[in-house]
């Protein structure tokens, strides 16, 4: 359907309020093709497919040819894992000892491209024998993967537990040819830092082994492919990011809500499904939880003249996911709501319409999620509702900034002596470490491990000696500070670190896991552990953070407009004096809490007014740093992956370490996770967006679309919107006043 | 985080427990290095982190005879690929007894030449190994009776202390072999972890004169922790083809009629064998850790007796299991 005659069709049906506020076609792009000589078998099997190569793909397969690294950050359903699969295809064809690992995020993601890789195995005739290998695999099938699969596809987890064993995985890394981590945008912040360090374990072994692979990173588009890259495996590699796949014209259409007060967000979702099933439309609708996710599509089912309606989620069976999966992309299913489970990796084939209810927290997903509509040059529709959230409705009044996605920034911590100690320790129990493998920057955890008596030094080099396994003693999870286990029914659902546990597993906070929401009971902050129980509610929950922040050093400093600019370390006093239960976006009740206060190290940036205009009179002044401080936490994640609740921060008309008017952002994780150095990096355009952001809000006073923010924990007071808009001009250069 | 608390953290996931104040003066072990202690051990060449304790004391152990072991392995007509219990029954009723009448049959007699053949007019140990433990289960008394096809000499004893639960440093490997009459245990300790890598190819040496190799859990923990230790060193165990893992035979054997399996058990019920003193084997690690901090050799001693007693009875285990196979050959 044509987004002419969508919009006509929409005038005509009598719910339609008028919602439509901006409607992008977005034009069409032939495909762009590159012929390069493959393999005999190689190419037979894609002609039978009647594949041929895109020019995005072959660039992949020259650059590794040519024996380069490649990171390549192609939109979803460019055909990306084709760039990596055809090497590996070639080379263990070519060489019948040479293997390959692949790394996901997720077992579900490797299971889904086990079968991919097999039917492509079979169809060459390479004999990859490829096989997954986690903690799923079967006791009995164990020795003969070891023994003789060339492709193994695993997780990070699994592979810190496998890395000690590394003899008996001998064949596979002596005869190691390619590294693939698909799925690669996963791997951001302190979790991330954990991957990169895994890393940097596999490749000490391999080479023990005498092996020399090359490394693919495979991800969603982000800002900064080559530094991500970089920061991951400590190589150079070779960008590959220009999309040269077929796409059908697409347009993105705009969807204010607010335009009907009558109607909540869901019922509208479901309104809007029902419609473009009944035009037709195979129709994929994204929600936050699983159980908005069920009354979307119990509602659009009632209302729709078709039943081939349904809701999906994560925590469906094997077989019953695999029905769905079946069922869309034979296009039985004409309508499926679903969280975030369905985003990518999962084959699902291309749909004609995506409507995103809410905005999923990062562009990166946005587009992801829109992604899953349009298949080859048809054409197709993307919805996109918003929350009443200062990020949501940012993007009805700059609807460019959305469609002109270019990526967020990606980013890795900085390593920390915590990491660095866990992995050093790993990596001693995998063969000794010789001195010239303890760098300088791990003098310090090395000599904490020879002092707690986990290192021992002797002539072959420096050795665990802990009375536990070291992988056992320093698991994956605690090295990125994840001391805290969210327990239902005394099983593990999750870990989290101290500050995210205060921040949202507090005894009564709803917590979403796998779409599914769960009431948390009980919170046991000395044995790290979050009891919750599985219950369907129908509101969220919201932490009141209030924090008191010291500046303990600055490590840099700039200028941003008519403000000054540091970032560096510091000291955290925070609180979580109560909560606010939240029902369609509508604060219904607060409630105190009594958890001690929290007093921790991370990062920092924090900008200084010294010149306050005199239109911002005295008494105002707090209200407007502070106003200022929330729109700028709002929009951090349109600059580098993140969630907004990931950043916390200060106001004050004098601060007693700056001596004059300060915004003080830092990372809400003990020791950082590497946020609030982009936002020093960035701080201008920041600064812009949340000016462009603030000033664009049609309010008076301030609103939940720019400056009230439902974490503050001093009930949004004072706040003042003129004040704020100042304040963040003087941060953002002027010709940059306008966004960015 | 600072490194006070780096260490903080660290702690929790460090060192070995302190042995109890009960255990140390159930053993005489003095808190502070000692003067008393003095091991004598021996120093090997070019190993200057090892200590080396030999001793040697009576031992009578009694084979199956030969000729008896053969006669019922040759009447297992299913160790041929392809019959099986029935098959053999059949066989039986039309007068093929044992493996060498079947030689002359028309279906099954090239696959019996075959079999004898690999097994060779001697009865090579390695190769009747490979048949009878494809077809039998690991705990079947034969394959203990068949050791007596391996030259006595050729059998090894094995038994580790280590630092830990698993994956740790190895610190202490007795070995013991049999002579006509006597029973050699020789106990290789490292003096520090340093010596781990040479107990390691001390040990790899030894499996080079052995073709068998007799334990306790050796299969699922000891062997399993050599090859892992050998390999983090970047060296290499040759395989040996034999190895009883007595832990299967009591199993079997005792199913029902002692409350666990552990060698102490074993001891007291079926051995008769009183530890007096004993070092409880959950304390070897932190004794050890002792002797590395404080340098004093004196938890050393404990470790020591208690390591030779796991090995001889070892050595007597195998007798008592022996018995019965005997009955069975
Ligand atoms: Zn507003
Ligand atoms: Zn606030």
């Amino acid at each position: 359907m044509r987004l002419d005659e969508l919009l006509s069709a929409l005038d005509r049906n009598p719910d339609y309020r008028g919602q439509v506020v901006y409607a992008a076609p977005v034009p069409p792009h032939a495909p762009e093709y590159a012929e390069i000589a493959l393999r005999p078998r190689v190419a037979a099997a894609l002609d039978r497919r009647g594949t041929r190569l895109y020019r995005h793909q072959a660039e992949a397969i020259e650059a590794l040819r040519a024996g380069r690294d490649v990171v390549i950050t192609t939109p979803t359903a460019s055909g990306k894992t084709l760039a990596f699969h055809v090497p590996t295809l070639e080379w263990l064809s070519d060489d019948p000892t040479a293997t390959a690992l692949y790394l996901y995020p997720l077992k579900a993601l490797a299971n889904d491209q086990l079968e991919k890789l097999s039917t492509l195995d079979e169809e060459c005739g390479a004999h990859l024998l490829p096989s997954t290998y986690d903690g799923d695999t079967p006791q009995q099938k164990r020795a003969g993967i070891r023994r003789s699969a060339r492709v193994v596809l695993t997780n990070p987890h699994a592979l810190h537990q496998y890395l000690p064993w590394h003899h008996q995985w001998a064949r596979l890394f002596a005869n190691l040819k390619l590294v693939v981590l698909d799925e690669a945008h996963h791997y951001r912040g302190v979790g991330g830092g954990n991957v990169a360090e895994l890393l940097a374990r596999l490749s000490r072994i391999v080479k023990h082994y005498g092996a020399q692979p090359q490394f693919v990173v495979s991800s969603a588009s982000i800002a900064n492919p080559k530094d991500f890259a970089r920061a991951l495996t400590g190589r150079d590699a070779v960008s590959v990011s220009k999309d040269g796949s077929a796409r059908g014209p697409r347009s993105v259409v705009f969807w204010d809500p607010m335009a009907d007060p009558s109607s909540s967000i869901t019922r509208q979702a479901a309104t809007l499904l029902s419609f473009l099933t009944d035009q037709g439309m195979q129709t994929i609708c994204f929600a936050r939880s699983r159980v908005m996710a069920e009354r979307i599509a119990s509602t659009a089912k009632r209302d729709s003249a078709t039943d081939a309606i349904q809701s999906y989620r994560a925590g469906y069976l094997a077989h019953e996911r695999r029905e769905l999966e079946a069922d869309l992309r034979d296009g039985r299913l004409r309508g499926v709501v679903s969280t975030s489970a369905l985003e990518s990796g999962i084959d699902i084939g291309g749909l004609d319409a995506a409507i995103l209810v809410g905005f999923p927290g990062s562009l990166l997903s946005a587009w992801q999620q829109a992604g899953r509509a349009g298949r080859g040059s048809r054409p197709s529709l993307v919805i996109y509702i918003p929350y009443e959230d200062p990020l949501d409705r940012y993007f009805l009044r700059d609807p460019e900034r959305f469609l002109s996605y270019a990526g967020e920034r990606l980013v890795l911590p900085r390593r920390t002596l915590r990491h660095r100690a866990g992995h050093l320790a790993c990596a001693a129990a995998e063969l000794p470490l010789r001195p010239e493998e303890i760098g300088a920057e791990d003098g310090e955890a090395a000599t904490a491990l020879r002092e707690s008596g986990l290192l021992a030094d002797t002539p072959s080099g420096a050795i665990y000696r802990g009375l536990r396994r070291a992988h056992e003693a320093f698991p994956l999870e605690e090295m990125a500070g994840e001391t805290v286990r969210l327990v239902c029914d005394g099983r593990t659902l999750e870990t989290m670190d101290p500050v995210r546990a205060r921040r949202d597993a507090f005894p009564g906070a709803v917590l979403l896991h796998r779409g599914e929401t769960y009431v948390v009971r009980a919170l046991d902050l000395t044995e790290g552990v979050a009891t919750a129980e599985r219950e369907d509610v129908d509101y969220s929950t919201q932490g009141l953070r209030t924090s008191a922040v010291e500046i303990l050093s600055a490590e840099a400093t700039a200028l941003s407009g008519a403000s000054h600019v540091a970032r560096g370390r510091v000291c955290v006093t925070e609180s979580f004096v109560g909560y606010k239960t939240i029902h369609d976006n509508r604060s219904v009740s607060v409630h105190p809490l009594a958890l001690p206060p929290h007093v921790y190290q991370t990062d920092g940036v924090w900008a200084t007014f010294r010149d306050i205009p005199q239109e911002i009179e005295a008494a105002e002044l707090l209200g407007a740093l502070h106003g200022a401080e929330h729109a700028l936490i709002s929009m951090a994640p349109l600059l580098v992956l993140c969630d907004a609740a990931d950043v916390a921060g200060v106001s004050m008309p004098l601060h007693p370490q700056t001596g004059a008017p300060t915004i003080l952002l830092y990372d809400g994780i003990e020791d950082g996770a590497g946020l609030a150095e982009v936002l020093f990096g960035e701080w201008s355009r920041l600064a812009a967006a949340a000016h462009a952001m603030v000033s664009r809000c049609s309010c008076d006073d301030g609103c939940p679309a720019c400056l009230l923010s439902p974490r503050c924990g001093s009930q949004n007071q004072p706040l003042s919107k003129p004040g704020a808009i100042r304040i963040l001009a003087l941060s953002a250069p002027a010709s940059r006043k306008e966004g960015t | 985080m600072r490194n006070d608390r780096l260490a903080g953290w660290l702690a929790g996931r460090a060192a070995p427990q302190e042995p109890s104040q009960e255990a140390k003066n159930l053993l005489g072990v003095p808190d502070k290095a000692s003067e008393e202690v003095v091991l004598s051990g021996v120093q090997e060449p070019g190993s200057p982190d090892t200590l080396t304790f030999e001793s040697e004391t009576p031992f009578d152990l009694r084979f199956p005879a030969v000729d008896l072991l053969q006669a019922s392995v040759v009447r297992m007509l299913h160790l041929l690929y392809g019959i099986g219990a029935c098959r053999s029954e059949q066989l039986r009723r039309q007068g093929y007894e044992t493996l060498a009448d079947l030689t002359t049959h028309p279906q099954w007699g090239e696959g019996a030449r075959a079999l004898l053949g690999t097994w060779g007019s001697t009865w090579d140990a390695e190769a009747v190994f490979r048949t009878l433990r494809t077809w039998l289960p690991a705990s079947d008394p034969l394959l203990l009776a068949a050791l007596g096809l391996v030259p006595r000499e050729r059998i090894l004893f094995f038994d580790l202390e280590t630092l830990g639960l698993s994956n740790a440093p190895i610190f202490l490997i007795a070995t013991a072999r049999l002579t006509d009459r006597a029973l050699l245990v020789r106990q290789d300790l490292a003096t520090s972890l340093a010596g781990e890598r040479s107990l390691l190819t001390r040990f790899g040496r030894d499996l080079e004169k052995a073709t068998a190799l007799v334990s306790y859990n050796g299969k699922a923990f000891d062997w399993t922790l050599l090859r892992e230790r050998s390999a983090y060193y970047s060296q290499s165990l040759s395989p040996v083809e034999i190895h009883a893992d007595l832990l299967y035979h009591v199993r079997r054997r005792f199913a029902g009629l002692l409350p666990d399996v552990h060698l102490g058990t074993i001891e007291k019920n079926v051995l008769g064998v009183r530890r007096a003193n004993d070092l409880p084997s959950s304390l070897v690690p932190s004794f050890y850790s002792m002797y590395l901090e404080t340098g004093s050799p004196a938890p050393l001693r404990p470790i020591l007796d208690h390591n030779r007693q796991d090995i001889e009875s070892l050595a007597l285990l195998l007798r008592a299991l022996l018995g019965e196979a005997t009955d069975a050959a």
